[in-house]
């Protein structure tokens, strides 16, 4: 027996950029929507849930892969996106075009942006299946919602949405991989723009707006964060826990001095999938530099470096099928570095994705599900010392069967250069 | 930096009064604390920078703010501890919660009573996880808990000082950011190479934040050459994509950015090259209609006086978009939920009556189907007798 060819879905097109294609190389969206909703059909129906209702745009965006006007905002939760099992029919409120709307959501299933709660409860009275649910899932509650959910579907048991859609995107299949790589690249190209440009004299806000700058010329992205640049502290503020390396995010209004080591941090979406890249530039006469052992880096940043590579390395090699974030934590900490106040590990896929692992909370994750073959990661270290300053850089991993691979590729991280 | 203008301001002032609002307003409505977890309720209450990021971040790194009664400053539970205000006490500072989990929600509610000193009577909450929602009312029985929603609309209506100072920084800002990418306007640039300008200068010049993906459409010239929708009005505002601009292509930009918190909203109409003579028409029509408008702004105007000028400035019919609205306030991240002439109709407009301290955006819009149209946004703080006008770009080359 042959091995029947792989989907199109799971081809994956390497070398070909972004482009749309005449002869359709490329990505096939379609098959990859297809794929995804199918994944989230399958654990409706295993759970027995007849409907989603969902408000949150990384769930919509997984779901329907809706191209929607992008806010950096955390509105009351509002449901934008139902779901219906019985048919597989997606309805998307608030949606008067449909530009950005795949084919396979027909017109009927639009409405158009209103601020009247009456014509969203109207709109949703129209969805085919909503109102007979027994079970249906929901992605938050605005405090108006309970009203309108028990409106909408007067008989059904309301449950919450999130952990089934987490469980669903925990895996990544080799085209998911292929996005994030596409978007990694393009953080990467950013980090070193900004790079290039840590010179003494030059203004954080300034190199903020030039790796924005950097990755909008890779065409219609989404800056998944505001750009990081901030030279890390020499010593602790006022805030710094004594437990926890100093680290401060805003930019300071001090130019860049010679010799500061500049955390940069790039972070966008493609696709809607994660690509985040952070490195530590020093600050030096033609531009920033990477520690990489050779002497312009200055020994404290090297030694910096070593010791995130102790730290961080131990994290990435554990992350093998099996590890629990216990698992990952306890890599860490048996570098002796004291944990950062980021997450030290937190899942790449539509934005930050379950396990978040470490940073500055008040209890644990709560999610101690094992790592998988698949699953997309972000290690993220963060070592410092008095006098000297901080070293930020991350790694983004598959989980392999044979170990983690990198998929992030730039010198500063765990890659030896050549 | 852009010279941010000449008023004064003081951020601790800001939040000092903003809290002291919050407090009349929980006292007037019996209110013992609140739980705030939408990113606006949380950057009034509280004034904390966060990265502003993807909702897909945010949902998983977020802060939490909780304000008790009578107590002057709030709660704060962040993943960014070290970028807290400064004038925030110790503690009031607090390790992040995960809302989103059992057990985060679950830990919210203990931190709650932990604040507190006991179990709130009636506590005001913004969102809820769905953890949260089943978690909460048993875990804070028999605590009433209620909207906050109207609260905090309430509270952020008006603006202090401070708050209209960061309003005419933050639109000063992005209309630098605006006349750095209408400078670079030319055929053979991609929209999406409008936004890198954008973005590029917008930080530069010393903006905080941007709250939306900046919008630089290219306009079809009929309705039937856009994309289909389900009212029928001009297609706007699309999501970014890479149009490579040609001569003669009209473009409407739509920027949302931050000044500690506070949001710009301008809007552009510009041409690649120069405007024909019809649509130097549609703004002249434009500029009669912004100007019945701002004739009737001044406190005690109610929404339908100015409803009512536009239509009768653009000879009978209405000259905004069916999807949006004449006007809306601003304030913290963009629009705020007072917004004349939009779907919840004539009854809304006639009770909103206009206030000093108020920010209104006012965005007529002029189209001729096969030439285009007019649309801007103009920015105007309501003032004891009439208004301060804001927005200050120029509307050359059609004037």
């Amino acid at each position: 027996m042959t091995a029947a060819p792989p989907h199109p879905a799971e081809r994956v097109p390497h070398f070909l950029g972004t482009a749309a294609t005449e002869d359709g190389a490329g990505v096939d969206y379609a098959a990859l929507r297809a794929s995804r909703r199918r994944r989230v059909l399958e654990a409706m129906a295993d759970a027995g849930i007849d409907a989603l209702v969902l408000g949150r745009y990384p769930n919509i965006k997984y779901v329907t892969g809706h191209r929607s006007l992008w806010r950096a905002v955390l509105t009351p939760t509002a449901p934008v996106c139902v779901l219906v099992r019985s048919t597989g029919q997606v309805w998307l409120q608030a949606s008067t075009w449909d530009d950005g709307i795949p084919p396979e959501v027909p017109h009927a299933n639009l409405t158009g942006l209103t601020w009247n709660p009456r014509t969203v409860v109207g709109a949703l009275q129209g969805v085919d299946g909503l109102a007979g649910a027994r079970k249906v899932a929901a992605d938050g509650v605005a405090p108006s919602g309970t009203v309108l959910l028990s409106l909408l579907c007067p008989d059904a048991e309301v449950l919450d949405a999130q952990p089934l859609l987490d469980a669903v995107r925990r895996v990544r299949t080799d085209v998911e991989v292929h996005c994030i790589r596409t978007a990694l690249a393009m953080a990467e190209g950013a980090v070193v723009d900004v790079g290039r440009h840590a010179v003494a004299g030059a203004d954080e806000q300034a190199l903020k707006g030039r790796a924005a700058k950097a990755l909008v010329r890779f065409g219609p992205v989404i800056l998944a964060s505001e750009p990081v640049v901030r030279a890390t502290p020499t010593e602790r503020g006022p805030r710094s826990s004594p437990d926890t390396p100093p680290l401060a995010l805003r930019p300071s209004a001090r130019p860049l001095s010679a010799g500061d080591l500049v955390a940069t941090r790039v972070e966008v979406l493609h696709t809607g999938y994660l690509g985040s890249v952070a490195r530590t530039w020093v600050v030096g006469p033609g531009g920033g530099v990477v520690p990489d052992g050779a002497d312009d880096a200055g020994s404290g940043a090297q030694a910096l470096w070593a010791r995130w590579r102790r730290a961080a390395g131990a994290v990435v090699a554990a992350c093998r099928p099996g590890a629990t974030p216990d698992t990952l934590l306890a890599a860490w900490d048996g570098s002796g570095e004291p944990r950062p106040g980021l997450p030290v590990v937190v899942g790449v896929g539509h934005g930050v994705e379950p396990p978040v692992v470490g940073g500055t909370f008040a209890t644990t994750d709560g999610d101690d599900t094992a790592l998988e073959v698949g699953m997309t990661l972000c290690v993220q270290g963060y070592v410092w010392e008095p006098g000297v300053g901080g070293y930020l850089a991350s790694e983004t991993v598959r989980v392999t069967n044979q170990g983690p691979e990198l998929l992030t590729r730039l010198p500063g991280g765990l890659v030896e250069p050549a | 930096m852009v010279a941010a203008g000449p008023g004064s301001l003081d951020l601790a002032r800001m939040r000092h009064q903003r809290m002291a609002k919050l407090q009349a307003n929980m006292a007037e409505r019996g209110l013992d604390a609140l739980v705030l977890l939408t990113s606006g309720g949380v950057l009034y209450a509280t004034g904390a920078w966060t990265p502003l990021a993807d909702t897909g971040q945010t949902l998983r790194l977020r802060p939490v703010a909780m304000v008790v009664a009578g107590d002057p400053c709030p709660h704060l539970f962040t993943p960014y501890v070290e970028d807290a205000p400064d004038d925030l006490p110790a503690d009031h500072l607090h390790r992040a919660l995960r809302p989103d989990r059992a057990t985060g929600a679950e830990e919210l509610g203990h931190q709650l009573k932990d604040v507190f000193g006991g179990t709130p009577s009636v506590v005001g909450v913004d969102d809820y996880t769905v953890p949260m929602w089943e978690v909460l009312p048993p875990l804070l029985a028999p605590a009433e808990l209620t909207n906050a929603t109207a609260l905090l609309t309430a509270a952020r209506l008006h603006k202090t000082a401070d708050e209209q100072e960061c309003m005419r920084r933050s639109w000063a800002l992005c209309e630098e950011a605006h006349r750095a990418v209408e400078e670079a306007l030319r055929p053979g640039l991609r929209t999406s190479d409008l936004s890198a300008i954008f973005l590029g200068r917008l930080f530069e010049a010393g903006a905080t934040g941007n709250f939306l993906d900046p919008v630089f459409q290219a306009m079809p010239e009929r309705l039937d050459e856009g994309p289909w929708s389900t009212n029928g009005d001009v297609p706007f505002a699309l999501v970014t994509n890479d149009h490579i601009l040609r001569r003669g292509d009209v473009v409407w930009t739509d920027c949302v950015t931050s000044y500690e918190g506070y949001a710009s909203d301008v809007g552009r109409t510009w041409v690649v090259g120069e405007p024909t003579r019809r649509q130097r028409e549609l703004f002249a029509r434009w500029k009669e209609v912004t100007d019945a408008v701002l004739g009737r702004v001044r406190p005690g105007a109610t929404g339908v006086e100015l409803t009512s000028a536009a239509v009768e400035a653009n000879g009978g019919t209405a000259p905004w978009l069916d999807h949006y609205f004449l006007a809306h306030t601003l304030g913290l991240e963009g629009g705020e939920p007072q917004r004349i002439g939009s779907d919840l109709g004539p009854e809304f407009d006639e009770r909103f009556t206009l206030e000093p301290g108020m920010a209104l955006v006012i965005e007529p819009v002029t189209w001729e189907d096969g030439h285009t149209g007019y649309r801007c946004e103009e920015l105007v703080l309501v003032t004891d007798d009439g208004y301060e006008k804001v927005s200050a770009y120029p509307n050359r080359p059609f004037e």
